[in-house]
């Protein structure tokens, strides 16, 4: 199971976190990727870098709306990149 | 526990118009409470002008205490004349309540009040009089503890007419509604009044043949509400704080992610983080056993300021699952508010060039206070 946190706090949110909930949820559907769980966390003390995610204990900074994608491939469909 | 007077009202358009005819002001006061209906001739603008400024009239001269006859006399004096019908004209219901639950209400041209008493509707006992050429009745009497009081323009006691009823519920009609609905639930009156408007408005088909409004009445025990928001200057203060809110007497809200991570970590209950977006403006809200509502911080405040600052007496609170309307029927449906404010500044929060006023939670909370004293809300702060 691949674990996603993504960090809805203040300052991660003003930056899109929203927005990028949203793509890797989309992702997640269109690829029917269902061992992946993701959920929300609080400010992860870095808001100078935000959007701030986690996946699988890796901590990853500055995610906006245009790299959201790029990341969940490269992070999350390992298969399809062999 | 004290008790409080609780009110609300809603007031529906006839169909197709724009704004309705009908108006309600509510006075709070600290030992008052005062209530005005008013119901302008016809409907659409022309009305609404007629009873907004009649109910204002009345509502600010009783505010002062002036006798009847010169409320009449002044609203008479001041309403502007239709051309249509050669008459100026609005009907008038008001009522005061003072603090040894004694309620005097007038009533001119207007449905006589619904008094819901030992699971039954009925009439109040009126004396009748003449002033200023018009008929009023007057009742008065002592307000008890389960009581639940109804005005309604006329636009209830007629709906139906033509349609499903050759001459609308009249007043028995609307009076075994009410009685059925609130048998259903006497705690909350909200819930009764929002189910009576679609029984009304279910009686006009869905399009109402006129302006119509109820408002109910009823008193219930004061509710509190504490609320945490931001963290302590002193780290030392983080424990005390949260052992604070714990122990408070009331419903329970903290405002902050932080804030929430501090409670968590020194009440060391598990914080469970929300990912559901029901405004994409406002973040999601999280969970934590003994807490009613965990929000994100200052973009939730200010939306709850904006909130509160559209809000009228007597309305009913907005709805939406988000944690701003969420955070504002709370503070809405409690009387005493206490506020815990720790003011430690987000470092992170110093370099994303937020606007001036989100960025300093003092000023919201204050202004928030503000709010919530316009309508007659206790509210205490404790700085941090």
């Amino acid at each position: 199971m691949n674990e996603v946190i993504i960090c809805v706090g203040s300052s991660c949110h003003l930056k899109g976190s929203e927005r990028v909930i949203e793509i890797f949820k989309e992702e997640i559907k269109k690829n029917n990727l269902n061992d992946i769980k993701i959920s929300g966390s609080f400010c992860q003390g870095n808001c100078t870098e935000g959007v701030n995610i986690e996946i699988n204990k890796q901590k990853i900074a500055a995610v906006n709306k245009e790299n959201a994608r790029e990341i969940f491939k490269k992070h999350l469909m390992h298969d399809q990149n062999e | 526990m004290g008790l409080v007077f609780e009110e609300f009202y809603r007031s529906i358009p006839k169909a197709g118009e724009e704004v309705c005819g009908d108006n309600v002001e509510i006075i709070k006061k600290e030992n008052k409470t005062i209530i005005v209906l008013s119901d302008g001739l016809g409907s659409g603008i022309k009305a609404n002008i007629l009873s907004t400024l009649t109910s204002k009239i009345a509502s600010g001269l009783l505010d002062k205490e002036l006798p009847l006859k010169e409320i009449l006399s002044t609203i008479l004096a001041t309403l502007p004349v239709c051309e249509v019908r050669g008459i100026a004209y609005a009907t008038l219901a008001f009522l005061i309540i003072d603090q040894k639950q004694q309620l005097r209400l007038i009533e001119i041209d207007t449905p006589s009040a619904f008094l819901f008493r030992n699971n039954q509707v009925k009439k109040l006992e009126y004396q009748e009089f003449e002033l200023e050429g018009k008929k009023i009745k007057e009742a008065n009497f002592k307000f008890r503890r389960q009581d639940q009081l109804f005005l309604v323009s006329d636009g209830v006691t007629h709906a139906g007419i033509g349609g499903l009823l050759n001459f609308g519920l009249g007043w028995n009609g609307v009076a075994e509604e009410i009685e059925r609905t609130v048998n259903k639930n006497q705690e909350d009156l909200k819930d009764s009044i929002n189910n009576l408007v679609k029984i009304f408005n279910t009686f006009y088909g869905d399009q109402a043949g006129d302006d119509f409004t109820i408002i109910g009445m009823k008193y219930r025990k004061k509710r509190k509400l504490n609320i945490w928001s931001g963290p302590p200057l002193k780290k030392a203060d983080d424990k005390h704080l949260a052992q604070k809110i714990h122990n408070a007497e009331g419903k329970k809200v903290i405002s902050g992610g932080t804030t929430a991570q501090i409670a968590s970590r020194e009440l060391d209950e598990e914080l469970e983080p929300g990912l559901e977006y029901y405004d994409k403006d406002i973040p999601p809200t999280s969970k934590m056993k003994g807490f009613d509502l965990l929000t994100e911080g200052l973009l939730t405040l200010n939306k709850v300021l904006s909130l509160l600052k559209k809000y009228k007496p007597g309305q009913i609170p907005v709805d939406g699952k988000d944690g701003a309307s969420r955070f504002t029927r709370l503070l809405l449906e409690s009387d005493s508010v206490q506020f815990f404010v720790g003011r430690a500044v987000n470092e992170s929060h110093q370099s994303l060039n937020l606007p001036i006023n989100l960025g300093i939670r003092s000023q919201i909370i204050s202004q928030i206070a503000e709010q919530l004293r316009r309508i007659k809300k206790e509210v205490k702060i404790e700085w941090f």
